[in-house]
């Protein structure tokens, strides 16, 4: 792997099979943006590649959890214009076509992460960071012009930039971007929430979230082993599961969050989750086979023979200098898999346990033990014990009489939170400290906190909320709030 | 010096000074003599079934110690066993609780779910000692409680059967299985009893299976059907003459075997089943004296702690036990 400085941005390059790929990486994710800015990564990626013209060569961009990257494939001077096109826009973003694009983005919907691992990080992290990857926020359409120009100005710079190429850098090659130096992403610690838990959640099918170290190939050979494993309960038991998948959020340098799902037939979701967390313990309690080690080692030898696995070292060389992670070559991973033994899979995956999430969809109930037998508790947002003494409003008397949940439900404000109790009697309160959007609809409020809380203050729903309204908007800084999009429903 | 009393999640109805020391210890968080113990018992299948039991009922308390113990020496079959009988106590800890508590489905669900990682525990012990019939027995509790599937428990006996067919505690828990309460009924339960225990040599402990299956029915009786039908089956089960007869015959054959089985790890527990079933048979109306000898005899094999069942069924094993010392108490036939 070669190395060089093309207008003061690192440039990795190796050689692979042609045609050259260049990939432009920015140490800039959806971790990056707030509750109030959720899809501004995506929203400046899209005005940058929408000044490009109708060009011949493939060229595409993405954006990942911790990174954005823009790539093209083609002539050397094909790549040479894509990336000038790309800096200059970057430089100068289109605010103007901030509608157009806001409208395109949300027609086209994308997630960052498959919904279960979403709302496992956000079960794990809370509405901030790495946790809003399940969350839709205010809408394209609602994030300020000058919000991204600023996230622009911050994160797409030079020092913020690394240039990957599967073939020498090609002539006249510049990265006319914007200088700035590279951004410090803050430590995003996990919700404080002793041992695993459990809970249900709007997701598509189970899953199972895990923290452990950044760089462990006793965690990913185990990861594999775990999948594989499901892939072969999910085959034998016809119509159970079809699909097993995983994915992993490097949080910082030593902290990763592997998550992995399991499709699960209707009606068999609940089944499917205790397969999941009792084949994942079992590995935590036995290890792996041997024999399923010299798979997957065997596996990943026959993956890194492929020339086009250079693209993706090259990735990972250049997320190593962008984010701080420490960078392996193929051979050197391939050497720490083959030294992994049984006994440090099980390990490792016995302390990834230790603070698992386990979601299973709407209306689903786990009774399961942890690995010393101890039950898993009910995990989801940040549920308060009681509510709080306050100004209690309920529903309108006629609502009560007629419905059940109207008996049930209520809102309670206080000098410095607003509580809803829920009609399962569960409490929800999100303190004005804590909020981090305020969806503005007609007379209501919708609140949405920093524990994964959201409290409706709706003056139809709830009789004189209009008073909790009035303390909210007194203690709440203004720009949290925004009018619902008028993009979606 | 009298000790203090051992918890009350470990049944105390044996005799077995090194047991005692190991179970002590394991409540203390030491299991190192438990595991002394256990691999000095390999060629002793009974008293091995009596340890793993006994001591997972002890470790269930301390499942964090004996995991940690199970993952520094993945390979040890003792340590296997142990953690896997721990984790099969606490299973059906969790399920007795749920009957006293009628709650929900809830602990059901925690009985199934403990009751999974005990199977893998105990299949991974049976896998690595190929001739122990132990790991098979504690798989038993699993496959009455919880089973896999329909078959579990007729394939975890064979498994029993080809290694030590007579261990007690595989043997009792195969009966409970046949019960109606389970999966059977009178009929096959009482036919198990029978057959398992008529070529059985005087003296063997497996004899009390005839006095358990009797007790079981009477059971029944004392839970179903009508207040009158209760009371009147209640009254008269125990006492008829073929039911009598029957069990009378087991507990001459028990008596007689005394010289022989009088050290056997279930001979104390063998001896509070007839004790139970006699002790029952003093409410029935056609009691007799003879009962009370047979109650006597029994009760003085029987140790100075009652087992948690079959007395259990009646009440507070303690006081049940109690009772039925009281009852032989000034007949002249007094224990010991
Ligand atoms: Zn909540």
């Amino acid at each position: 792997m070669e190395q060089t400085v093309i207008d003061g941005v690192p440039v990795f390059w190796a050689q692979g099979p042609a045609p050259m790929t260049a990939t432009l990486t920015f140490g800039c994710g959806t971790r990056d943006e707030t509750f109030r800015t959720i899809g501004i990564t995506h929203l400046i990626e899209h005005l940058a590649m929408s000044t490009l013209p109708r060009v011949h060569h493939e060229h595409n961009a993405s954006v990942g959890l911790e990174i954005t990257q823009f790539f093209a494939t083609g002539k050397p001077a094909q790549l040479v214009e894509f990336l000038d096109v790309v800096c200059r826009a970057l430089a100068d973003l289109p605010l103007d076509r901030i509608d157009k694009e806001a409208g395109v983005l949300a027609a086209e919907g994308g997630q960052v992460t498959h919904p279960t691992a979403a709302t496992l990080l956000a079960r794990r992290f809370g509405t901030s960071g790495y946790g809003l990857a399940p969350w839709i926020g205010p809408g394209y359409d609602r994030i300020p012009a000058s919000a991204v120009a600023a996230h622009a100005a911050r994160f797409f710079t030079k020092g913020n930039a690394v240039l990957t190429l599967t073939g020498p850098p090609p002539e006249g090659l510049r990265l006319p971007l914007p200088d700035g130096p590279r951004p410090f992403h803050e430590p995003q610690a996990p919700l404080p929430v002793a041992g695993p838990r459990w809970s249900a959640e709007s997701v598509p099918c189970p899953g199972l979230g895990m923290r452990g170290p950044a760089v462990s190939a006793a965690w990913s050979l185990g990861m594999q082993v775990l999948q594989e494993r499901l892939t072969t309960v999910a085959r034998r038991e016809k119509g159970l599961s079809y699909d097993v998948g995983a994915e992993r959020a490097d949080v910082d340098p030593v902290t990763a969050e592997r998550m992995i799902w399991v499709d699960a037939r209707e009606g068999r979701e609940t089944e499917v989750a205790e397969i999941l967390w009792d084949t994942a313990r079992q590995l935590a309690a036995f290890g792996p086979d041997q024999d399923e080690i010299d798979h997957e080692v065997t596996a990943f030898a026959e993956a890194i023979e492929d020339p086009r696995l250079v693209d993706a070292e090259l990735d990972l060389r250049a997320r190593a200098e962008l984010l701080g992670e420490s960078f392996h070559t193929s051979q050197e991973w391939l050497a720490e898999l083959k030294a992994v033994t049984p006994e440090q899979v099980a390990a490792v995956i016995s302390e990834g346990l230790r603070t698992a999430l386990l979601v299973v969809p709407e209306g689903g109930v786990l009774e399961l033990s942890d690995r010393d037998g101890k039950r898993v508790a009910v995990g989801g947002c940040a549920r308060a014990g009681a509510v709080p003494d306050g100004r209690v409003f309920r529903p309108p008397l006629f609502a009560r009489m007629v419905n059940g949940s109207a008996r049930r439900a209520s809102l309670v404000l206080t000098a410095d939170s607003v509580t809803l109790r829920d009609d399962d009697g569960d409490v929800h309160m999100v303190r004005f400290a804590d909020v981090v959007g305020v969806e503005v609809h007609d007379g209501a409020r919708t609140v949405f906190g920093r524990y994964g809380c959201l409290v409706p203050i709706d003056p139809d729903l709830f009789r004189g909320a209009g008073e909790a309204v009035v303390a909210l908007e007194a203690a709440v800084d203004p720009a949290l709030f925004y009018p619902r999009t008028d993009l979606i429903g | 010096m009298v000790r203090a009393d051992l918890p009350s999640h470990v049944d105390p109805a044996w005799n077995d000074p090194e047991l005692e020391r190991a179970v002590r210890a394991l409540c203390d968080g030491d299991p190192t003599p438990a595991f002394d113990l256990l691999a000095a018992t390999r060629e002793q299948p009974d008293r091995r079934e009596l340890c793993v039991t006994i001591l997972g009922q002890a470790g269930s308390a301390v499942l964090p110690l004996l995991r940690a113990a199970a993952e520094e020496q993945r390979d040890d079959v003792e340590r296997l066993l142990l953690w896997g009988s721990a984790l099969d106590a606490a299973a059906w800890q969790a399920r007795g609780a749920a009957f006293a508590e009628h709650t929900t489905d809830e602990q059901f669900g925690q009985l199934v779910d403990l009751t999974k990682q005990a199977r893998a525990v105990l299949r991974r012990a049976a896998k690595l000692a190929p001739d122990d019939a132990v790991p098979w027995s504690e798989l038993m509790h699993g496959a009455l409680g919880a089973p896999e599937h329909d078959d579990e428990g007729d394939e975890v006996f064979a498994q029993v059967g080809r290694r030590s067919p007579d261990l007690y505690g595989a043997n009792y828990t195969r009966l409970q299985s046949l019960a109606a309460k389970w999966y059977g009924s009178h009929e096959t339960m009482l036919e198990f009893a029978r057959s398992r225990t008529a070529d059985l040599p005087p003296g063997h402990p497996l004899l009390a299976l005839i006095a358990v299956a009797h007790v079981e029915v009477h059971i029944h009786n004392l839970d179903n059907g009508n207040f009158f039908k209760r009371l009147w089956k209640g009254m008269t089960y125990l006492g008829k003459a073929p039911v009598r007869a029957e069990v009378d015959a087991a507990s001459d054959r028990l008596l007689a075997g005394v010289d022989v089985f009088g050290g056997h790890p279930r001979w104390l527990a063998a001896n509070q089943v007839f004790a139970t079933f006699y002790h029952q048979l003093g409410d029935d109306m056609a009691s007799k004296p003879s009962d009370t000898m047979r109650l006597a005899r029994h009760l003085a094999y029987s140790g100075e702690r009652p087992a948690l069942w079959p007395w259990g069924y009646f009440g507070d094993h303690e006081e049940q036990f109690a009772k039925a010392r009281n009852a032989v108490a000034g007949t002249g036939m007094g224990i010991g």
